[in-house]
């Protein structure tokens, strides 16, 4: 960017008409050029391109045709180049601010002057509109009063000064209060300037109040990070003024854009609510959620008075001779009310939000907090439990059963509702013949879920060596290993089993379940020998037929250790 | 705003909390003592009502020795859902919606069985079993105005019971096998032990019921039904029995 702040008289005004279509793709700059659109009469000449009259294609792809006639625009991408830059033009004055302070001495670590800037802009579009405006006076005093909390120690005259010079400087000062020019180079050679100014002085009875300009207000609203309250403020400062001056056509835009200014500005207060009642530590509400719920209140209230202000205005115009008019002005009454509805919606929910805070920092005080600890059932319930005595163990396993299962609802049985459902007769519904695919033979070897039949014959091989005189399982192990096949080493030990415990069906109406052929006549004894095996550990079980196994003596039953019962006070001391 | 404070509430909810968990009445114990301010005092009674009906649930009566006996409305989360109950075959539900009928006219045959707190009232199945063949042909030749009737309904219920047999049994065990009337009397008495509307008393048979007085008070809701009144007036035939 080539940046120049020289003074000079060729005004760029002309070319007003097009800045609306330059602008229009964000709110904020299209506010910021209506305000200078409402305040400034059209001028009479155009000493030739600069970046605001560069016809810009819209997001959307099109041209405002209330803008007027235009040449070809720029494309999406260079129109965003250039606002770019624009943005990085608007607040170069203020960076021009720091290094002139620099240059007399001023440190940068002593005062921030970015931020006195800012409050000057900020002081400037928050005074804009209804309520009573801010002079230079109050400006310059508020100023002084940022610098003195910036640098206590210094001498008064030094806060007085500072305030003078980024004011002044902000008036470009410097260059007999011209405006600020800079001039952009664009990728195609071209050059074209860019002038605007960020503070205006207006007489207002005796004293000057300060305005902000369109820059000023693109620099509050889009160019920087910007309050939404704030935007929506300046939005409506800039309605009423198009009101007054009748430039209904764009005030219906300002309007529809201040609209979506006050659904962020509520959304923001909403956010604030929705903290309070999330966040209830008294102490975070009594400094932080409490003084920004109450200043929140204040500025929608203050918005609603000024809602009421600009359907006033807008009312009045419906009386107006022109019919173009008055729907114009119906149109922005309109749109006004709706965001009065909002406002008004908006103070009802900060009117609660202390009981909505206060119900919920009862309900957290009624709430038990509970610890989250990560349990291992092993080491941390079952073996402990198994050391406890019965009704011990019950107090512990009972407790975590109801935890682990979660909430279970009951469910009740309405006699009458009951015996109605039952009693109405079952809709048979007609089936839907369906075509169903022949898959024809199934080639059982294909079967994944089959032992293969060489496996089973390996196997039952094996089983009928314990058949003649009972063997133990892991002499049966070894011996299924021998054939090389695993399945046979799974079917042997699931046959086994089987033999030691057969599986019955618990469904009464059905008969008991017909063991396999390959443990037909089988059965098994556990003795008390352990298997010692690589595969498989447990019960080393004497597998043989159901007669020689009836015909072993019964193994004696281990001796048990008695559990020593203790007390579940005592369990708890142990842990 | 009523004059109910936080402390009010949690005492309503808990009241029902131990009414839905269906834990009996024990003098001292939390429930007792809720239960014990429900029945003297007007304002928790109507506020223990409100909370109830926030959960879509209907007070139906508070006898001294039962406690509180909850109904869920139709939409309540806490209803009864097919999803509950046995995988009954259509029959079969015809059936068990006409046992519990019986059950209800054969031990409460008359108004004032219904007042009766307190009593002790067994059923068998054989007894119920033996009832529902006396009482299905005068219900099969009851007159019905209306095709889509309850009683309509019970009806074709009757004819669906002639049709099943009595008993069947399963070959081994010998226990009562699915498709006989038996089999859906012993469901229907597993279903009512669920909802504590019955208990099985000790040292008796297992095919012997002892009712409880919930059950009676849900049979005095159901009062009204003509199926009802007709097996009613087949128990009235019947000696009385405890």
């Amino acid at each position: 960017m080539n940046a120049a702040s020289k003074p000079t008289d060729n005004g760029v005004e002309g070319s007003r008409e097009r800045e609306c279509a330059t602008l229009a793709d964000t709110p904020g700059a299209y506010a910021a050029d209506q305000m200078k659109h409402a305040r400034t009469e059209k001028p009479s000449h155009s000493d030739g391109p600069d970046l605001w009259s560069l016809p810009a294609m819209t997001v959307g792809g099109s041209l405002d045709p209330a803008d007027g006639p235009m040449g070809p625009g720029l494309d999406v991408d260079r129109a965003s180049d250039e606002r770019r830059w624009r943005a990085q033009a608007v607040i170069s004055p203020i960076e021009q601010i720091v290094h002139a302070l620099a240059s007399v001495q001023i440190r940068e670590e002593d005062y921030d002057a970015r931020r006195l800037a800012h409050h000057v802009v900020d002081l400037a579009v928050r005074s804009m509109g209804f309520a009573q405006e801010t002079t230079t006076d109050e400006v310059l005093d508020e100023l002084a009063a940022m610098a003195r909390a910036m640098r206590p120690d210094a001498p008064s005259d030094e806060w007085r000064d500072i305030a003078a010079r980024v004011f002044g400087g902000l008036q470009n000062v410097s260059h007999d209060y011209d405006k600020f020019r800079f001039t952009g180079i664009a990728a195609d050679g071209v050059r074209r300037e860019f002038s605007f100014r960020l503070i205006e002085l207006r007489e207002h009875g005796d004293d000057a109040v300060v305005e902000a300009t369109s820059e000023a207000i693109n620099l509050f609203v889009s160019a920087l990070d910007i309050e939404p309250s704030n935007a929506e403020r300046a939005y409506q400062a800039l309605l009423a003024r198009q009101l007054e001056e009748g430039h209904l056509e764009q005030a219906i835009r300002t309007a529809q854009i201040a609209g979506r200014a006050s659904i962020a500005s509520a959304a923001l207060i909403n956010d604030a609510i929705e903290r309070a009642q999330r966040d209830v530590d008294p102490d975070v509400w009594v400094s932080v959620i409490e003084p920004e719920l109450n200043e929140s209140q204040g500025r929608v209230r203050s918005r609603i008075a000024d809602d009421d202000l600009i359907y006033e205005k807008a009312r009045d115009l419906t009386d107006a001779d022109d019919p173009k008019v008055r729907a114009e002005a119906g149109a922005v009454g309109e749109i006004v009310r709706e965001q009065r509805r909002i406002h008004v919606a908006l103070e009802r929910r900060l009117v609660v939000a202390r009981p909505a805070f206060l119900d919920a920092q009862r309900s957290q005080r009624l709430a038990v907090r509970r610890r989250l600890r990560l349990l291992s059932v092993d080491t941390g319930l079952f073996r402990s439990v198994i050391e406890l005595a019965k009704p011990d163990a019950l107090a512990v396993t009972d407790v975590f059963a109801d935890q682990a299962l979660g909430v279970v609802m009951p469910h009740l049985m309405r006699l009458d509702t009951l015996i109605d459902a039952l009693l109405e007769p079952v809709v048979a519904r007609e089936r839907r013949s369906v075509d169903l695919e022949v898959v024809g033979d199934v080639d059982e070897r294909c079967d994944p879920q089959r032992f293969a039949p060489v496996s089973l014959a390996a196997a039952a091989a094996v089983l009928a060596t314990a058949r003649e005189a009972p063997l133990r399982l892991s002499e049966l192990l070894t011996r299924a290993r021998s054939a090389g096949d695993p399945d046979v080493i799974v079917l042997v030990r699931l046959a086994s089993l089987f033999a030691f415990a057969p599986e019955r069906s618990d469904d009464p109406d059905e008969d008991e379940t017909r063991p396999d052929d390959l443990v037909a006549g089988l059965a098994a004894l556990h003795d008390g020998a352990i298997l010692r095996d690589d595969g498989y550990a447990g019960a080393d079980l004497l597998v043989g037929s159901a007669e020689a196994i009836e015909a072993l003596p019964a193994p004696a039953k281990p001796e048990r250790k008695a559990l020593e019962p203790i007390s579940l006070a005592v369990f708890r001391s142990r842990r | 705003m009523s004059g109910y404070d936080l402390p009010d509430i949690t005492a309503a909810s808990a009241l029902i909390r131990h009414a839905l968990a269906g834990r009996p009445l024990a003098t001292g114990s939390e429930y007792g003592e809720l239960f014990d301010r429900y029945l003297h005092h007007q304002a928790f009674r109507d506020l223990v009502a409100s909370v109830a009906d926030g959960l879509d649930l209907a007070v139906l009566q508070a006898p001294p020795t039962t406690g509180l006996v909850l109904s869920p409305n139709p939409d309540s989360p806490f209803r009864l859902r097919f999803a509950d109950l046995r995988p009954w075959t259509p029959d079969e539900r015809l059936v068990a919606g006409l046992v519990l009928l019986g059950i209800a006219a054969l031990r409460f045959p008359r108004e004032e069985d219904l007042d009766a707190e307190g009593i002790v009232r067994y059923v068998t199945v054989g007894s119920v079993e033996k009832f529902m063949r006396e009482a299905i042909r005068p219900l099969a030749i009851a007159p019905t105005a209306d095709a889509k009737s309850i009683e309509a309904y019970a009806r074709s219920a009757a004819e669906a019971y002639e049709r099943m047999p009595g008993l069947l049994r399963t070959e081994k065990r010998g226990q009562r096998k699915r498709g006989c009337t038996m089999r859906v009397i012993e469901d229907v008495f597993d279903l009512l032990i669920e909802q504590r509307m019955a208990r099985r008393p000790a040292r008796m048979d297992d095919d012997t019921l002892q009712l409880t007085d919930r059950f009676r008070v849900h049979v005095a809701e159901i009062a009204g039904s003509e199926a009802l009144a007709v097996l009613r007036a087949v128990a009235a035939q019947q000696p009385a029995k405890g």
